[in-house]
């Protein structure tokens, strides 16, 4: 019973995914304090930049990888079913019962062979990293959320999602100021999410 | 029956009979005449002692008899099997590969598909009706279905069953092994209301007509088998019942003598008592013994259909079952794939039996008559030809499992091999051996190899092979041999580098002048280069890695630092413990083939370390689930230099000492690797991946003298075999967020110095405007050096030098300018 409410964090997390709408703003001061050893991107960028000029060479934009520089042009996939096989998505429907049923096992078993059908698919690990966290395996989950990152691509909605969840298995851990750092993080990708609302 | 009940009492009274009579001492007559009475009582007294011996014999009989059919009748090894094929849409795999695949599992080609195990082909599609099956996760029902293909492979899956939507299916998987005791017997269970009923009813008709009416025995035949025994002098007939051939089996040795056969027959009396004639049927069905592959003994039907015919006993044709029942007179006297000629006259015989007991239907009589034994094709040793990969298993399995549980239980053991891959790695190795062998004129057999793939994200070991002889568990080189890894080791200690991006990057200049350093120990080192010669002091990092230049990478080394280098390499998922040595960064370090793909499947993956798994989930031989061995995934390498490090090893496969790749691969297959060959060529080595498929193959001796060849002649040619065989996806570059990519000219040339090139290299600089022959070079964000553009070069003095230059130039202009406002 004491499954139920990682469980629900879980599946929330997974909803959250769907209707994603964070004030940045609340977290804002965070932002700045929490940033540690990671560097943050926008100060690569400024470095690049002032590299760029000290060579007198600006880039074409398109080089550009950084989601917030990148035009809106192709709107990512939101949810596994845009990218997903019919296969692939028989199986993660299994596994979506399963994991109502709290058989966390047999979901993870039969999402497993969903990634042997798709092996780079980032909606399969976060499924995965959702059910280790209700599991409470932050670890595993949190591990299973950067991998989904990893194959996410440009994808500014999975990778918010990821690190929402990394944040709540590190609270979950009871490590504050990592989740602080993730939530932070998830909020910049909410921004950059932006551009396709 | 007084002396049963109290034989001793009985004894002892007599014996005082005895006593108060031999007081008289009379008359001779008298004396006989009791002598005659008093013999009376003894011969009731031994006779009464017979009886109850007899009787505490046959309950000790009863006893074995029922303990032995009541508990765990057999120990039941476990069962190993392979990775269940999935069929789904967009399934990259064209008919002709299917077809051969439900072949090797035994799936027959059918008008109809009636039964399971069987499949069609028409038109375009495939029909198959698939096995039910008891999976780790549950029992997946027997299902009918189709299959469309386009180009690219499986383009539709439809059920043809009405039983519901169908978007995929696993197949059953192959079953690859066993697992039992060293001088074993094995079986697979069957149940007697599962296999055809014309087995049972053929056995019946074959072996004991009268078994449904008879008591265990047989007088009758009995007496026939004595009259043939008495007439040879010896014992040729056995008159056994099939139970008494059960309990032959069972519970008695092979000895002839009459002691055993008396006590055969008590048995078989007391089991037929005890059992329905069903369950003794079932049983000798499970205990038979069907023949002998190697140390392993085949007992029972559900086995022998499977070594036989590579198919569940279910699914037999009258002519198999015939074949079947036709050897259990004498499973190696009949064996059809020694004896054919003997086992198919038996069988035919057999099979008149049968039609005379009207099991069987003229027209089907006379078509199983005329066919031929129907032997599977493949080797007699289908069993034993995973024996490395089944080597893995019970290593994986070692520690968690006592060995009775895996030769007892039954235990369903489900693996990661793959048996199209296995079958393509020890193909390719086979025939690599013997082409290197010839074309280096080596002695024919004096090359061993060992391989592994295994499948990047998930960590499965696809297959593993040990050596060049298939089917023969042999020395396992892939587990056990530790060999130098040589320039295997260079992508771990380049790797090592690109982590302190301020300071290396795919472009910074390692100086490759001859190096002597002088070691702890007082000895000097001196790296060279395999070719003995050195490419001056500015040579782009990336080049140096796809050259596999020994002296700038040792002078890389000992920047990053030895101990950095073991670190990473641990990270990486290397558990020895390797001396720290300015050598390790060239590869003076050993390790298993398992061991390097366990690393490079670290690189594939782009820094996730995955561990290798060959087993997935192992449940009781009712499908209860024991053990799961779930999917772990931890990030050791920043995205960043696990990019990087990956495009550097595409340029060696793309240009460098991989090159060799593109002879078999097509060259839009963008792989990434690295060659390894160690001193004197004692080694050859490649390991590289795809996107999803990691492969490593060793090619060495087992005497350790040289092989005269290197990695890019030894190995990489078995490596690219097996990647096309295989159908290994190349990589699709998609850089992360904390990587920048420059486009650069590629001019770096060892053999021009950069002086002679001189102003034709400034020509290459095209003002940002454009470079279309430019490589697009990967830098982690913020620190791509400062005097780098878009359109630049690989080699960075001539950069800085025209920068430089054009700095003044367009200060100078800015003058001339003033000048001339002024």
């Amino acid at each position: 019973m004491d499954i139920k409410k990682p469980l629900l964090a879980a599946v929330s997390a997974l909803l959250i995914a769907g209707c994603a709408t964070h004030g940045g703003g609340v977290l804002d001061g965070q932002e700045s304090a929490s940033r540690t050893d990671q560097k943050g991107s926008d100060e690569h960028e400024a470095e690049q930049r002032s590299a760029k000029e000290a060579g007198q060479v600006t880039k074409p934009d398109t080089r550009d990888r950084e989601p917030e520089e990148t035009r809106p042009q192709k709107m990512p996939p939101r949810s596994a079913s845009e990218v997903s096989s019919a296969a692939v998505m028989s199986l993660l429907d299994n596994a979506d019962q399963l994991i109502k049923a709290e058989k966390m096992d047999a979901a993870a078993s039969i999402l497993e062979r969903a990634l042997n059908l798709d092996p780079r698919n980032p909606f399969i690990y976060q499924r995965l990293a959702a059910l280790r966290l209700a599991q409470k395996e932050y670890e595993q989950a949190e591990q299973m959320a950067r991998k989904s990152n990893s194959v996410a691509a440009d994808n500014p909605f999975v990778k918010q999602d990821n690190w929402q969840l990394i944040a709540k298995a590190r609270q979950a851990a009871n490590d504050g100021s990592g989740a602080q750092e993730a939530k932070t993080r998830a909020v910049s990708y909410s921004r950059s999410a932006d551009q396709y609302r | 029956m007084v002396c049963l009940r109290d034989p001793i009492a009985w004894v002892n009274s007599v014996a005082q009979k005895k006593s108060r009579k031999t007081a008289y001492k009379s008359g001779k007559y008298k004396k006989t005449r009791s002598w005659k009475r008093r013999l009376w009582p003894y011969l009731v007294l031994v006779l009464c002692a017979l009886l109850a011996a007899f009787a505490m014999y046959m309950l000790h009989l009863d006893r074995q008899v029922r303990a032995k059919f009541e508990g765990t009748r057999w120990k039941l090894p476990a069962k190993v099997y392979a990775s269940p094929q999935e069929l789904y849409a967009g399934l990259d795999m064209a008919r002709p590969d299917l077809v051969k695949l439900l072949q090797r599992q035994g799936y027959r080609e059918a008008d109809t598909l009636d039964k399971q195990g069987t499949y069609a082909l028409s038109g375009s599609h495939l029909d198959i009706h698939a096995r039910r099956f008891q999976f780790w996760d549950g029992t997946q029902k027997a299902r009918r279905l189709r299959l469309n293909f386009n180009a690219m492979g499986v383009s539709d899956i439809k059920a043809m069953d009405g039983k519901g939507e169908l978007n995929l299916l696993r197949l059953d998987p192959l079953l690859i092994g066993s697992i039992y005791p060293g001088e074993g017997t094995d079986r697979i269970l069957v149940k007697i209301d599962d296999v055809p009923p014309m087995l049972p009813a053929g056995l019946i008709a074959v072996e004991d007509q009268y078994f449904l009416s008879n008591w265990g025995v047989s007088p009758r035949s009995i007496l026939r088998a004595a009259i043939a025994d008495i007439k040879a002098g010896q014992f040729v007939q056995g008159g056994s019942t099939i139970t008494q051939q059960l309990v032959k089996n069972f519970y008695l040795n092979n000895k002839r003598t009459l002691g055993r056969k008396i006590k055969e027959a008590l048995m078989a009396i007391l089991l037929d008592a005890h059992y329905s004639k069903n369950e003794i049927l079932e049983s000798y069905l499970n205990e038979v013994y069907m023949g002998q592959d190697g140390d392993r003994a085949i007992h029972g039907f559900g086995l022998a259909s499977y070594y036989y015919f590579k198919k569940p006993v279910e699914e037999l044709e009258p002519r198999e079952v015939a074949l079947l029942v036709a050897m259990v007179k004498g499973p190696n006297y009949y064996n059809p794939r020694r004896n054919p000629d003997q086992a198919l006259a038996r069988r035919n015989m057999v099979l008149d039996r049968f039609h005379a007991a009207g099991l069987i239907k003229d027209k089907a009589w006379h078509e199983a008559k005329l066919s031929n034994l129907g032997i599977s094709a493949e080797a007699a040793h289908d069993d034993s030809r995973y024996p490395a990969f089944i080597d893995l298993v019970r290593r994986q399995l070692h520690g968690q499992y006592k060995d009775s549980d895996l030769t007892d239980e039954g235990l369903r053991i489900f693996t990661t091999l793959d048996p199209r891959i296995q079958s393509a790695v020890d193909e390719r190795i086979n025939k690599g051996l013997d082409q290197a062998e010839r074309a280096h004129g080596l002695d024919s057999g004096s090359l061993e190899a060992a391989g592994v793939v295994t499948s990047v994200e998930e960590g499965n070991i696809l297959a593993l092979a040990g050596g060049r002889d298939r089917g023969y568990a042999g020395y396992n080189r892939a587990l056990k041999a530790h060999r130098q890894i040589g320039s295997l080791m260079k992508p771990i200690s380049y790797l090592a580098a690109i982590e302190q991006p301020s300071r290396y990057n795919p472009i910074t200049p390692l100086d490759d002048t001859p190096l002597a350093v002088k070691l702890a120990n007082g000895q000097m080192w001196r790296p060279h280069n395999y070719a003995r010669r050195n490419h001056g002091r500015e040579v782009p990092l990336y080049y140096a890695l796809e050259n596999s230049y020994n002296v700038a990478t040792s002078r890389l080394a000992l920047d990053v630092g030895i101990p950095n280098i073991i670190k990473t390499l641990k990270r990486l998922g290397y558990e020895g413990d390797p001396t720290a040595v300015p050598s390790l960064a060239l590869g003076a370090v050993d390790m298993t083939p398992l061991e390097v793909a366990q690393v490079y499947n670290t690189l594939a993956t782009g820094g996730y370390y995955t561990p290798l798994r060959a087993i997935r989930d192992v449940t009781t031989r009712d499908g209860e689930p024991l053990n799961r061995y779930p999917l772990k995934v931890h990030q050791v390498v920043d995205s960043g230099p696990a990019y990087i490090i990956q495009w550097l090893m595409q340029r060696v496969a793309s240009h460098g000492t991989g090159a060799g790749m593109y002879r078999y691969l097509d060259r839009s297959n963008q792989m990434a690797g690295k060659t390894g060959s160690t001193n004197d060529l004692r080694d050859a080595w490649f390991a590289g991946f795809g996107e999803n498929r990691v492969g490593v193959i060793w090619v060495g001796r087992d005497d350790d003298k040289s092989t005269r060849l290197t990695g890019a002649t030894g190995a990489l040619p078995i490596w690219a075999q097996i990647m096309k065989d295989i159908g290994a996806r190349g990589i699709i570059n998609s850089p992360p967020d904390s990587i920048e990519e420059v486009p650069l000219n590629a001019v770096f040339n060892p053999n021009v110095s950069s002086k002679v090139l001189g102003d034709k290299a400034a020509n290459l600089y095209n003002d940002d405007a454009d470079c279309p022959s430019a490589i697009d070079v990967p830098f982690i964000k913020g620190y791509v050096p400062k005097d780098l553009g878009a359109c630049d070069t690989d080699v960075m003095s001539q950069n800085r030098r025209l920068h430089h230059q054009r700095k003044k130039d367009k200060e100078d202009d800015e003058r001339s300018w003033f000048e001339k406002l002024f």
